[in-house]
């Protein structure tokens, strides 16, 4: 595949469905440099991954599948900060937080989200996203009873939570 | 609060992302960290194979100008062989690589599997490099009579290399095919429940 070709259908994929990224990486990544990180190491990845896309699967599906395993991989990797060695003035910033954007009752959901297992979150992500269970079963190669126990459980800790919260507008 | 008053909650960001992106920072460093990790993914094998046969290429012309004895070219075959056997485990690695497929599980199974590859590398370094390279080069030190500094210079490095892997063992590989084994099991722990 031509760099021209791969960076056309890269622009598309970023253009249109930025949002799933920026999802993923507040849910894996807590701070400035960690989510800058996270994120180019998701289009990085997403990158790679343009060659070997034919089209079985819809774009979405295919994106949350390497973002969410490339976030997996990163929380798991000795080697997440690397960036944060440099002073933060020096990075050159590819994500950019919109002043004003803070939505208390989300900003609440995230938190609870990233008080989960690093497994559960992206069960929650996919769920929050309205993935079927038969595509989360595909995308996380697990059985669909297994993915309805575990989002039955997730459910009920979120609303219980949901529940409990006395402020931030829940 | 119910489920789907909290996916309303949810909702709300898709029209109203709170980043933007830098497209020109990204595109800039897409297509350098790309080129830095096909690099980095090939330095090892291929550093270590360029390294031990051009040193075995070495030995093996130096004893043949210099008529030297056999541990001249036990030395020089030994490095050669390790490049070799180098090469057959990265053909492995590459082998195995393609055998996993694409899901979350599929994708920590290689991750695993890599982790364990590594792993397993360092763990037996002492066998497959030093332990042939360090006895051929040791004994055709003693046999052609070596200058003191060499004495000190070449157990010096093969020590060094040896606490270099025995350090990246324990502070890279080992923590993180334990990480990567305790989201696997979170992940599957309620198949056979």
């Amino acid at each position: 595949m031509k760099e021209e070709e791969q960076k056309k259908i890269f622009n598309g994929w970023i253009k249109v469905h930025s949002a799933l990224l920026f999802k993923i990486v507040r849910a894996y990544a807590f701070n400035e440099v960690d989510r800058e990180e996270l994120f180019q190491e998701i289009t990085i990845q997403l990158w790679r991954s343009i060659p070997s896309f034919r089209g079985d699967a819809a774009v979405t599906t295919w994106m949350y599948r390497i973002s969410l395993n490339t976030a997996l991989r990163w929380a798991a990797s000795e080697q997440k900060h690397r960036q944060g060695v440099k002073p933060i003035g020096e990075i050159e910033h590819v994500l950019m937080e919109k002043p004003n954007q803070q939505d208390e009752r989300l900003s609440w959901l995230y938190e609870e989200i990233a008080g989960l297992h690093e497994i559960d979150r992206s069960l929650t992500l996919l769920l929050l996203d309205g993935f079927s269970y038969k595509e989360m079963a595909q995308m996380l190669g697990i059985s669909e009873s297994n993915i309805g126990v575990k989002l039955h459980r997730i459910k009920k800790y979120l609303i219980d939570r949901s529940k409990k919260a006395k402020h931030n507008g829940i | 609060m119910e489920f789907d008053d909290l996916k309303k909650i949810w909702d709300v960001q898709n029209n109203e992302p709170i980043y933007v992106v830098n497209e020109a920072a990204m595109e800039k460093t897409i297509i350098a960290r790309s080129k830095e990790l096909s690099r980095l993914a090939n330095i090892n094998e291929i550093g270590l194979m360029i390294i031990t046969t051009l040193t075995g290429g070495y030995l093996l012309i130096d004893a043949y100008l210099d008529g030297d004895e056999i541990y001249s070219y036990l030395a020089a075959i030994a490095f050669i062989l390790i490049g070799g056997f180098v090469l057959f485990r990265r053909i492995q690695r590459k082998k195995m690589e393609r055998s996993f497929d694409r899901s979350m599980l599929g994708e920590l199974d290689l991750a695993i599997a890599n982790a364990a590859y590594l792993a397993n590398t360092a763990k037996t370094f002492v066998w497959w490099f030093l332990f042939p390279a360090g006895v051929t080069s040791l004994l055709n030190m003693v046999f052609s009579e070596a200058p003191f500094w060499k004495w000190i210079f070449v157990p010096g490095s093969f020590l060094l290399a040896f606490l270099v892997v025995r350090l990246d063992l324990k502070r890279a590989h080992l923590p993180r095919k334990q990480k990567l084994e305790v989201l696997r099991k979170k992940l599957t722990e309620e198949v056979n429940a």
